[in-house]
């Protein structure tokens, strides 16, 4: 069968020496920086971006992948122990971690949630392998017709599914959008909105707007923040759980993973709305759920598997179909294309290695990290103590070397402290930053599949709705955007979106 | 009448944007309606975020939620955006090690808590780490230090 000799080559690529050390490196920084509060995946990605430059791709996308779904691990410790999200992810298990910390069982709860995101990492991972081939071969009748009203309900779909105002969001999306047309324009020679600086002529590089919107945006906003935590390092309690545990954490568990699953493929879902999910899930469902809220393990079960999940298949629209569903997404779409490889069904044929090596490399991510989060906790506790005002000019400084080290020119760093004045504005403004990276790298691909449409209609603007593939698309984007803005709607979501 | 005065200055960020966008747009042309010109697209971007504008405007006027306006603490960003700015300043013509210093003495700014005992640590420990993982290891073309100019 076609998968399982793909998954031989996946595993022929990830079990090199020089991948393993990456996805080494990979889960071992995300689950750090899931560990520490106010440093996530998406600062730390682009930071690391420019580092990746000289690497192998496969190496350096294992590498990332891994801090990416590393992060979703390691922010359930910090949720546990201190009573305070590590990543945004965990802010569900919070509720119940924190709660079973204080009856003594915190190393039940960390058990618990290695243990429910390994399950649900493996089983995304593997939803991913299954899907990936049939994604793409739907994908290959795609043509710039469909391929435009898909990004746009890629937006629409990320627009109303993330926190804040729809209007808010749709302006950061088109803001992005126009960020991206910056530079030259490939399809009419066209040097756009440069203004006379030769350092734009090339458009403002993906690497510099990341590391100024999240990173350095991220540093001011938690310098001005400051926050006392209680922590709990003291009595973590036994780690393994008992019987009883076993038995209580396994259906949350699996419902986790399979709402997980689903929530992930979905453009701008989450790994907190699958946790969202899954806790309301269990308080509708479990029999257990009168407890839930002081210490029950099916609330760090459920979400953090539900999480985990997501995480993995996430990566099947960015894979396949080359449309990014989350900020973090498009840093790896980013990174893609930084290396030379574009995204989209191609990839599939003409860097299989690369894809299947991604894949395999997941799995082997979780094992890794199943052994990172349990026997070596202790260590990940010790870095809870790192004070910030030591931890921010590193961060700093990382950043630094990486925005100068895309074209050695001082311009790139200057844009990107711009940039990161801009993100903490728009940060107190309430405007989220995650649609405005969708739109800078949706931006060129929208616009040039848009140019290429018009070209075969021949400026007939009704092919997007005549055409029945692309129709459904754009029916589904204004469905949704219907009804997130109806009222009786739009309040329901805003509860359910609450807290991200 | 309560006024969402977030809101409001988003509504007309993106308006005025919107605006500007569009307008500049149009020197690059629009080109005819088989082959879009290279304006056509980011007009296109700026009229709706024109639309979009107006509505969160009108939205913030009409039944906003009263908010505070927001509060911009000088400090930390003075500090960050002052401290990138002069490692910007300092790389090409002064090399690594000065604009490392620069950058962890202006940034320093950011928070009270930050002795000078603390940078010189900061610089201590970090300026060596630095230099070995990336000039020395990824072989980053950055000279330690400019003398001559």
């Amino acid at each position: 069968m076609e998968l399982i000799q793909n998954l031989e080559l996946g595993f022929q690529t990830a079990l090199t020496i020089e991948n393993l050390l990456y996805c080494l490196l990979g889960c071992t920084l995300g689950t750090a920086i899931g560990v520490l509060p106010g440093l996530g995946p998406v600062a730390t990605i682009s930071m690391l971006l420019p580092v990746t430059f000289g690497l192998d791709p496969t190496a350096a996308l294992i590498m990332l992948a891994g801090i990416y779904y590393g992060s979703a691990y390691g922010g359930s410790t910090t949720a546990i122990l201190v009573n305070l999200p590590g990543e945004t992810s965990s802010v569900i298990t919070v509720l119940d971690g924190y709660q079973m910390a204080r009856n003594g069982r915190a190393g039940v709860a960390i058990a618990t949630a290695a243990i429910g995101s390994f399950f649900a990492g493996c089983a995304g991972t593997l939803v991913v392998a299954a899907f990936a081939a049939p994604m793409a071969d739907l994908a290959f009748r795609f043509g710039p017709v469909e391929y435009f009203s898909l990004m746009v309900l890629g937006l629409v779909a990320a627009i109303s599914l993330s926190s804040g105002s729809i209007p808010k969001s749709m302006g950061m999306v088109l803001f992005g959008i126009a960020l991206g047309t910056v530079g030259i324009d490939l399809s009419t020679g066209a040097q756009r909105f440069a203004f006379g600086i030769p350092y734009l002529w090339d458009g403002i590089d993906f690497i510099v707007i990341a590391v100024g919107l999240f990173a350095f945006g991220e540093v001011i906003a938690s310098l001005e923040a400051n926050e006392k935590r209680e922590t709990y390092t003291e009595r973590m309690g036994q780690l393994m759980p008992n019987r009883e545990d076993v038995l209580r954490m396994t259906p949350p568990i699996l419902r986790g993973t399979i709402v997980g699953s689903l929530v992930g493929v979905l453009p701008g879902a989450g790994l907190t709305i699958a946790s969202f999910l899954s806790y309301g899930i269990e308080k509708r469902v479990s029999k257990f759920r009168h407890t839930l809220g002081r210490g029950a393990i099916e609330g760090v079960a459920g979400p953090e598997a539900a999480n985990n999940a997501a995480a993995q298949t996430a990566f099947i629209p960015t894979l396949t179909l080359g449309i990014p569903g989350s900020a973090t997404m498009a840093l790896m779409l980013g990174a893609m294309i930084m290396h030379d490889i574009q995204p989209g069904p191609h990839v599939m044929t003409k860097n299989p290695e690369l894809f299947w090596g991604l894949i395999v490399s997941m799995w082997i991510g979780n094992v890794i990290l199943i052994i990172l989060n349990l026997p070596m906790v202790g260590i990940w506790v010790r870095l809870l103590k790192i004070p910030y005002n030591i931890l921010y000019p590193s961060i700093l400084l990382f950043c630094c070397i990486g925005a100068f080290s895309v074209r050695y020119s001082s311009f790139d760093v200057f844009l990107a402290a711009a940039f990161g004045l801009m993100g903490y504005a728009l940060r107190t403004l309430k405007c989220e930053l995650a649609p405005l990276v969708l739109g800078f790298i949706l931006g060129p691909l929208l616009e040039g599949n848009l140019r290429r449409s018009i070209v075969l209609s021949q400026g007939d603007y009704s092919i997007f709705i005549r055409e029945p593939i692309s129709a459904v698309f754009i029916s589904v984007a204004v469905l949704l955007l219907l009804i997130s803005i109806v009222p009786s709607f739009a309040r329901t979501r805003r509860e359910a979106l609450a807290e991200e | 009448m309560r006024i969402d005065k977030i809101d409001v200055i988003t509504g007309a960020l993106y308006l005025l944007g919107g605006i500007a966008f569009a307008s500049a747009s149009l020197r690059y042309g629009l080109g005819t309606s088989v082959h879009i010109g290279a304006g056509y697209f980011p007009m296109l971007v700026g009229i709706g975020l024109s639309l979009v504008g107006l509505v969160i405007l009108l939205n913030a006027i009409r039944s906003g939620e009263p908010q505070s306006f927001p509060r911009f603490p000088l400090r930390p960003l003075v500090a960050v955006a002052g401290g990138v700015a002069t490692f910007g300043l300092l790389i090409n013509s002064f090399g690594f090690f000065p604009s490392v210093v620069g950058l962890l003495t202006v940034s320093s700014f950011a928070t009270p808590e930050n002795s000078i005992k603390n940078i010189i640590v900061l610089i201590s420990v970090l300026l060596p780490i630095t230099y070995f993982v990336f000039i020395f290891i990824l072989k980053m073309p950055i000279p330690f230090i400019v003398v001559a100019g």
